[in-house]
């Protein structure tokens, strides 16, 4: 099965990805912050045992995430499956994965249940289905927690109500180097919308990527949520390729040959330095001044990440060793492109 | 122990107020402790830095949640709720903070009903309307009358 950030989609060139999480937390069980052991393994068995009885079963994996290796577990968050906080405290958690990665169910993080879709390009409403469907089938044999008035119960109050994020990542260098950023985010988050860094709350941009989500929850419904993020990202997607025009396009060419030509003979290659070149090809992918496959950056990116670039090693690799393999990685995937 | 302000009922709250480095301490029941103004809880940690600072009032409830014996206290200090009873426990104390999270404090997505049975009922509600064309096509009127009155029974549940 091929992964998700393979498939190219709507806008794949400057929407990343989409993105649909729903918490959920099963009754009679405390919030995770409140739970012993026995009752950590007992949600994560009653939820394993609605996926893997279910005639979706071998399309899944489960993942004992207190059993896999650090690098393992981080390169699960370099390919945005887990929170930095799911790999970091490990114990009474667990993941199911879906086999193409474009699913992951994680068990006891901030609540019971965390189900997120991811698609590449704009495509919220497919995410919302996939994550819909997995919600159902784990619904038919759990109750959830849900109150009248405050909608389904969160461990934080933020939550409340649908449960449901959506969110994009976008690619916005031009905006980002035109310094708007600020003032267009402002105005954004006067409509209930968040922008976060690369990795989520608190992380910086990487790759000029940033995330765009709805910040409320209660008293909104899941499609007027979702017929908003999708608003913003179009109006967000005409700025962006404005300002890109903006930029002198001999520059702008230059820019992009130079990026294109480091990836592809560079011996030794940083993840901060791969993020930046990355990120300029991208621009010139999209201006069709390239012509590198969205897909093949989408790999490049996800996988050769600190963690990602160790996960064939027996053993976490020194830095310098990392950077060479890295390059290496690169450029065999990049020969074959002018 | 009863309430300072009325002295009729038992004193659940507990309020710490400093201002200027003088501490004062009373016992409240709910009612007076709103009608003092003392209901307004800030659910984070960095309000109440601010309100200590300020010299606004700490209030420290002595109720507790009977399912997982978290006290309000406990809620603001994590940033988390304890489980799904603290919602209807506290809702009091914790409405305000929601109000402002939100801007709303009433759900208007989907329902674990809708997610399960009403979808199956939906569903069957089509299943039905579809036999009923074929039937009248068919010039099976007995049957289509049944049909009719499956759907009737059908659309009357759903809109009760």
């Amino acid at each position: 099965m091929s992964k998700w950030y393979l498939n190219e989609n709507k806008n794949s060139d400057i929407v990343f990805s989409s993105r649909i999480r729903i918490a959920r937390n099963l009754k009679g069980f405390p919030f995770p912050n409140k739970m012993n052991d026995e009752q950590k393994y007992s949600v994560i068995q009653k939820v394993s045992d609605a996926v893997f009885k279910s005639e979706l079963k071998d399309e899944f994996t489960f993942i004992d995430i207190d059993k896999i290796s650090e690098v393992e577990a981080y390169s699960l968050v370099e390919r945005h499956l887990i929170s930095p906080e799911f790999a970091s405290n490990t114990k009474g958690r667990a993941l199911i994965l879906k086999n193409d990665e474009s699913l992951s169910i994680m068990i006891n993080e901030e609540d019971h249940l965390r189900i997120q879709a991811l698609c590449s390009g704009l495509e919220l409403e497919k995410a919302f289905e996939k994550a819909r469907k997995i919600e159902k089938i784990i619904s038919e044999n759990n109750e959830f927690s849900f109150d009248e008035q405050f909608g389904f119960l969160t461990e934080c109050p933020t939550n409340l109500g649908t449960g449901l994020r959506a969110s994009v990542m976008m690619h916005l260098p031009a905006l980002e180097k035109l310094g708007v950023l600020d003032r267009i985010f402002n105005n954004i988050s006067k409509m209930g919308v968040a922008i976060r860094g690369t990795f989520g709350e608190g992380s910086k941009p990487k790759s000029s990527m940033y995330q765009i989500s709805n910040q409320v929850t209660l008293g909104i419904s899941e499609n007027k949520a979702i017929e908003t993020i999708n608003s913003i990202t179009n109006q967000l997607i005409d700025k962006e390729k404005e300002a890109r025009n903006a930029f002198d396009r001999s520059c702008l060419e230059d820019d992009v040959f130079r990026a294109l030509g480091t990836l592809k003979f560079a011996r030794k290659m940083s993840t901060e330095e791969m993020f930046k070149l990355i990120s300029d090809v991208r621009i010139g992918v999209s201006m069709g001044i390239v012509d590198v496959p969205v897909s093949v950056m989408n790999k490049i990116l996800l996988e050769t990440g600190k963690a990602g670039i160790c996960l064939d090693e027996k053993e976490t690799l020194e830095s310098d060793i990392r950077d060479s393999k890295r390059a290496n990685y690169i450029r065999d995937r990049l020969s074959q492109y002018n | 122990m009863l309430c300072e302000n009325c002295k009729v009922n038992n004193a659940t709250t507990h309020i710490k107020k400093t201002v200027n480095g003088v501490t004062n301490e009373y016992f409240l029941c709910p009612e007076c402790a709103a009608k003092l103004g003392f209901n307004n809880f800030n659910f984070f940690k960095l309000d109440n830095f601010w309100n200590d600072f300020l010299g606004e009032p700490v209030i420290k409830s002595l109720k507790r949640c009977e399912t997982c014996n978290s006290s309000f206290e406990d809620i603001v200090n994590n940033g988390k709720m304890g489980c799904a009873d603290c919602y209807s426990i506290f809702k009091d104390e914790i409405l305000p903070t929601i109000k402002k999270i939100h801007g709303k404090t009433i759900h208007t997505g989907a329902t674990p009903s809708y997610t399960i049975e009403e979808e199956k009922e939906d569903n069957k509600i089509e299943a039905l309307e579809n036999k009923l064309q074929e039937a009248i096509k068919n010039e099976e009127f007995e049957k289509a009358a049944e049909i009719r009155d499956e759907l009737k029974e059908l659309r009357k549940k759903e809109n009760e």
